[in-house]
């Protein structure tokens, strides 16, 4: 019934995008604008389908309706309710179909939001974000069926993945990573159709911004949850390792945020035009290169599900993408000719140029090393990988580049700067940073390389800082108004600006972050009985011993032949059809041939048993924190998984992190050995996640309709001379 | 030629060169890096150039030859392609506490690098999972293998 039911919203679905996807790419090209609605209520179509078809996917779940090829996948009646939601998206099938799902909701909102205002090339990006739904709907309808009938059906399946179910991060980082990928089908929808259309006026920059600043928010949240999560889960002590799948992730981030700043050259100055549309073409290739690298198990990483079918699909259609988006270019690129030269590199859009540059070089150098290792099985059949430290000291200096651009890009005004302007605005950022540099070294954090990067972030900060509320600044003096009033007012009145430079701030937080906790980081290892202490770093770790326990799911009803041992007993049993309570004579005989239909048994059943080592961390100046069954660094038996899964116990404070994780235990002497960790300053990088968010929404807040003569008000910060 | 066209040709030529030599770079710094997956016959088979190189090395840990001493920390032994009594060896020495699962006969995955006296060092052990589920095919039984695999787990615990 469910697979029925499902599989037909699949195909529903699938024809309206289908539908969706070929009238409204000929009727633009024929330029018929009077077929819009029908293509905006076949996308309206996709959607409801898509999202149905999900839906019933939960229902089956959580009906444990193991007659569903998913379900029995991933299903188990053990799994508390949350992970069986969750396994929706754990393994390669129901991936497919939740990102169906996530298709259809940007289709609408994209749809909805200009059904009645929209640039003529609207009924052609409709078209070809159908045309790219169209194939994900065919994937879900064809390789990757999830809802394949299962004719005689288990009482009973795995449950999802064990890694998937060990923490709560993986409840919310699988769907904003989704959501910054499948969200890159918009700004190349619309990018495609005003090319397509051949319509390259001012009327489709706004949306196409607008809508990769969207999915590039959710992209940067979902990369940095996943780090989150590797640090808090795997237990390795880290949070990035260059994986595959984390520069699957990284590169279309890359690409996105150049397009975002060189889309300020393109509106200011009416150029880079060519550069900036292949920027927003290549984040979208980028996306779909990087679901197959996830998707199909060309590598093998956490993230590769099974082997699967979809890699020759996926292959075709990176094929049809790449060679739809070269030729889009070449034969609309006479279109795209820059209206105005760009002047000094000593200038704003220099600053910006620069700073693309860099951003293409970085996504250059993790696509070498990534596709490297393919290449050359592909080629040579040599098996092997590009090491971490390519990575590391390719992207260092790069990184640094960026760092360093971030700083001086908001000092330097459009146009060309001048240098004496220049060297007085440097001056208090300059010194502070100075200030910072020499603290540090004082403190004893004498590396080269951090110390740098703590310089530049300081002078990064002050310059944004001062950005940020110079123009407050000047409203309080000039038109007497509050604090709170002059910073709102304008933050609203050049929101994009103020959002942009609140997200600066939060990139800084986890570039510091990310040098102070690779450079400073201190790690030991060793064995402990109990009671006995070890040092990491500045802190004390005391074994407490060790504890074990079994956690259950919640309480359920138990069908016939439902009983297994281990379970225990929530209410007495009843009889549905005499109904009284059954006697304790009876349920031995329950216990044995297992409840009939009509009788009822409540029961919660385990999901895991685990060890853990309890433990003390005890800081220099005495203060303790214990952690203790739950709490402390253990590892977990899943009923399904053969091996156990770790996790680590992270004692997090403000400044660092102390990071332990199990590495084994005896049973038999009571004694542990540990992975302990010191790492400096790595919650930033999490911590940094609301200051992305508050800026991105900041940027993305709608600006009144008045707006064009309300920005010429406000002065450029720039144009003030002698800014303190 | 316009100023403005030299310009651009002045740019165009500055990020060609800027490009050439990220391009330089990158291969370069790729060949230092670049991590082999071998099995035991495959590193020794290449003979001296296998010195020095970071290696993953794959295969079965040879029954008998675990010498752990946690006083040192110091585990070594014998890593093989196959069980098979005839499959070349190859020493592994790791200054490192084993993770639970290491026992003789597993599956292992050490990276480090060989050296000329015939030592694989490492310092990254990691033992093999077999964490993968399939889903039950029609007429599968896959209620008895986990239920193996939960008394296996329940034998390593005690």
């Amino acid at each position: 019934m469910n697979s029925t039911l499902g599989y037909g919203l699949v195909l529903l679905g699938l024809l309206c995008a289908a539908f969706a996807a070929i009238v409204g790419i000929t009727t633009g090209l024929m330029r018929k604008e009077s077929a819009l609605p029908l293509v905006q209520k076949a996308i309206y179509g996709f959607a409801a389908s898509m999202i149905g078809s999900n839906l019933v996917m939960v229902f089956a779940l959580l009906q444990h309706d193991f007659s569903v090829k998913y379900v029995a996948q991933v299903g188990s009646r053990s799994t508390p309710t949350i992970f069986t939601i969750v396994s929706l998206w754990s393994a390669l099938e129901g991936s497919i179909l939740f990102w169906g799902a996530i298709m259809g909701a940007y289709l609408f909102a994209f749809a909805w939001t200009y059904r009645k205002e929209h640039g003529r090339y609207m009924q052609l990006s409709l078209g070809v974000m159908a045309a790219v739904a169209t194939f994900f709907a065919f994937l879900i309808a064809g390789p990757a069926n999830p809802w394949t009938a299962i004719a005689n059906p288990l009482s009973d399946g795995p449950g999802p993945n064990p890694l998937l179910q060990n923490h709560p991060l993986m409840i919310i980082h699988p769907p904003m990573l989704y959501l910054g990928y499948v969200g890159m089908t918009i700004p190349f929808g619309i990018a495609a159709g005003a090319l397509l259309r051949g319509e390259l006026g001012d009327a489709w920059l706004v949306p196409l911004r607008k809508w990769t600043l969207v999915p590039w928010t959710f992209l940067s949240v979902g990369i940095i949850l996943g780090s989150w999560w590797a640090y808090a889960v795997l237990g390795w002590g880290g949070y990035w390792a260059w994986d595959p799948v984390e520069n699957a992730s990284f590169m279309p981030w890359l690409t996105a945020t150049a397009f975002m700043h060189s889309t300020m050259v393109l509106e200011k100055k009416k150029s880079l035009k060519l550069w900036t549309i292949s920027l927003a073409l290549a984040s979208f290739v980028l996306t779909i290169i990087g679901t197959f690298m996830t998707r199909s198990g060309v590598f093998n990483s956490v993230h590769a599900f099974t082997q699967s079918d979809i890699g020759p699909t996926f292959l075709i259609f990176i094929g049809i993408i790449l060679v739809f988006s070269v030729l889009l270019i070449a034969v609309r690129g006479h279109m795209l000719v820059a209206e105005s030269q760009l002047g000094s590199i000593a200038s704003r859009e220099g600053a910006i140029l620069l700073n693309n540059l860099v951003f293409a070089a970085l996504t250059f150098v993790v696509l070498l090393g990534t596709l490297y290792p393919l290449i050359t099985e592909g080629i040579f059949h040599k098996k092997i990988t590009v090491g971490e430290p390519y990575f590391n000291q390719m992207a260092l200096p790069l990184g640094m580049a960026m760092l360093f651009l971030m700083g001086v890009g908001p000092m330097l005004p459009w146009g060309q700067a001048d240098w004496k302007t220049t060297q007085r605005q440097a001056v208090i950022p300059g010194a502070i940073a100075a200030v910072v540099m020499f603290a540090c070294w004082l403190g004893g954090y004498r590396s080269f390389m951090p110390l740098t990067t703590f310089g530049i972030g300081a002078f990064v900060t002050v310059v944004t800082l001062r950005e940020l509320f110079l123009p407050a600044q000047q409203r309080m003096t000039e038109q007497k108004e509050s604090l709170f009033t002059a910073v709102f007012v304008s933050a609203t009145r050049a929101n994009r600006r103020f959002g942009g430079y609140v997200v600066h701030l939060g990139i800084v937080a986890i570039v510091v972050a990310v040098a102070a906790s690779s450079a400073f980081k201190v790690h030991t290892t060793g064995s402990l009985k109990p009671g006995e202490t070890m040092q990491v770093g500045n802190y004390g770790v005391r074994f407490d011993g060790l504890q074990d326990g079994t956690d259950y799911s919640a309480e359920r009803d138990v069908f016939a032949n439902g009983l297994k041992p281990g379970m225990i007993l929530t209410r007495p049993w009843r009889s549905l059809a005499t109904g009284t309570t059954l006697t304790p004579e009876v349920l031995g005989q329950v216990m044995s041939t297992g409840p009939a239909a009509t009788e009822e048994v409540f029961v919660r059943a385990p999901f895991r048993q685990w060890i853990a080592a309890n433990l003390t961390i005890i800081a220099a100046d005495g203060s303790q924190r214990s952690y203790a069954g739950l709490e402390a660094p253990r590892m977990n038996f899943y009923e399904r998984s053969n091996d156990p899964v770790g996790s680590p116990t992270v004692s997090e404070r403000f400044v660092r992190d102390v990071y332990i994780s199990l590495l084994s235990y005896d049973a038999k002497t009571g004694s542990a050995s540990f992975n302990m960790w010191v790492f400096p300053l790595v919650g930033w990088i999490w911590y940094a996640i609301p200051i992305l968010v508050l800026g991105s929404l900041i940027a993305l807040w709608p600006q009144r309709k008045k707006k064009a003569s309300e920005e010429a008000v406000v002065p450029p910060v720039n144009a003030v001379p002698g800014a303190p | 030629m316009t100023a403005e066209n030299r310009n651009r040709l002045i740019a165009l030529g500055a990020i060609l060169v800027a490009g050439a030599a990220l391009a330089w770079i990158a291969f370069g710094n790729i060949g230092e890096n670049l991590v082999y997956y071998w099995k035991p016959s495959e590193m020794v088979s290449q003979g001296e150039k296998a010195f020095g190189a970071t290696v993953r090395l794959g295969g079965v840990v040879v029954p008998g030859s675990v010498q752990w001493n946690p006083e040192h920390t110091s585990l070594t032994f014998l890593v093989a392609d196959t069980h098979a009594p005839e499959a070349v060896k190859v020493k592994v020495a790791c200054e490192q506490t084993p993770p639970q699962l290491f026992r003789e006969g597993i599956g292992v995955v050490v990276e480090g690098s060989y050296s000329a006296d015939q030592v694989f060092r490492t310092n990254r052990l990691m033992v093999n999972h077999s964490n993968e589920y399939r889903a039950p095919t029609d007429g599968g039984m896959p209620d008895d293998a986990w239920k193996k695999s939960l008394s296996q787990a329940d034998v390593e615990k005690t």
